[in-house]
């Protein structure tokens, strides 16, 4: 989004545009999305449930790197922390399905979410371009793996060079599902 | 709705003021663009905020849900207040005229749609919790991103204070928001 034209407008439209120097931003503010369930490792910086996790405790949603990155943090540097696999991400115990949610700040026309895992591609959604609705979710068949897993998910812009990364890591109790409690249950 | 009159004033101050700093009565309270813009920003995010609240707390099941929206519809309007009021102290208009809707093409407009409200007062009662969690998280963001070029170009020490304040308090609910969809 463009902040920086916004301000112009604003400082145009009251009349006080010499001030425009002064409010001019630092950085272009880029804020879009991430998967709040299963906490992505930026929904559990954001939660304090990791530590030290830098920038994106105020900005979980701002992963934005070019397309094709294979890592955590999508090639963005200032959040590196995200692909730091010595602090310790909690996996949430799922089975051999899971419900991926994302939280949107901007409804970006879409080419493809991708879910991989290990650099195999285990998932695409295909938008066609459209814009998404209120909210996204996707039900993913992680394909019988089981143990610890982290999953890669990216988002495709249609009409950027850009994608927003977010991994989650998840703990596969290898069957599909159900939960230990519903096992229990029955 | 306020928002009618206030459009009319603006109006009337962009026609008679070809200077608004200059236009500003003495002994007037300090504040630049960036304030004005921030507020004027800040406000229609509040209002889509308040529509959010006003309908978890009719559909939620869930008491720990019912919690934060009251208290988020607590906040946004005591700060919805202040700022309306801070805006008609400076004679400024409190809506924008127009610019949001530039980026609407793109989907790039930051902010939380009719559309997205509408889905939400429609959503099935097995969907309602997490269709909340994750729309008023997203909205909650935008709040806080939208503080960032207050307090960094702001003059204006209240409305400063403020951003400081929405930028805080909404980060630590975002937290709530997320410990909550993670364990719906």
């Amino acid at each position: 989004m463009s902040l920086r034209s916004k301000l112009a407008a604003a400082a145009v439209a009251i009349g006080v545009a010499p001030l425009i120097v002064v409010v001019a931003p630092a950085a272009t503010a880029s804020a879009h999305g991430y998967i709040s369930s299963p906490p992505s490792r930026q929904a559990n910086c954001a939660q304090g449930k990791v530590q030290n996790c830098g920038d994106i405790v105020w900005e979980p949603q701002s992963v934005e790197g070019p397309k094709g990155a294979t890592n955590c943090h999508g090639n963005n540097g200032r959040f590196a922390q995200l692909s730091d696999e010595s602090k310790g991400w909690p996996a949430t115990s799922v089975g051999g399905t899971v419900t991926f949610n994302w939280v949107l700040t901007a409804r970006h026309a879409t080419s493809t979410w991708q879910y991989f895992i290990g650099g195999t591609r285990i998932a695409e959604f295909n938008d066609g371009g459209r814009q998404p609705g209120a909210t996204v979710s996707h039900t993913v068949n992680l394909g019988g793996r089981s143990g610890r897993q982290k999953l890669l998910a990216v988002w495709n812009i249609a009409d950027t060079a850009n994608a927003f990364y977010s991994c989650v890591d998840l703990q596969v109790n290898g069957f599909a599902g159900g939960t230990p409690n519903a096992l229990a249950a029955v | 709705m306020k928002r009618h009159p206030f459009a009319a004033v603006a109006a009337v101050v962009l026609l008679l003021s070809g200077c608004g700093a200059a236009a500003r009565p003495s002994g007037a309270a300090e504040y630049n663009a960036a304030d004005v813009m921030f507020l004027q920003m800040m406000l229609p995010l509040h209002a889509q905020g308040l529509e959010l609240t006003r309908i978890a707390k009719e559909r939620t099941t869930r008491a720990e849900v019912r919690d934060i929206a009251d208290e988020l519809d607590t906040a946004q309007r005591d700060e919805t207040a202040k700022m309306t009021g801070w805006l008609t102290d400076w004679s400024q208009p409190t809506a924008m005229d127009g610019d949001p809707a530039a980026h609407e093409h793109h989907g790039g407009l930051h902010q939380t749609s009719p559309a997205e409200i509408d889905a939400l007062a429609k959503a099935p009662d097995a969907d309602f919790d997490t269709t909340f969690l994750n729309l008023m998280t997203g909205h909650l963001h935008n709040s806080v991103e939208l503080t960032r070029s207050e307090i960094e170009g702001g003059t204006n020490q209240p409305a400063k204070d403020l951003a400081t304040t929405i930028r805080e308090s909404r980060t630590k609910e975002i937290a709530r928001l997320l410990s909550l969809v993670g364990a719906g």
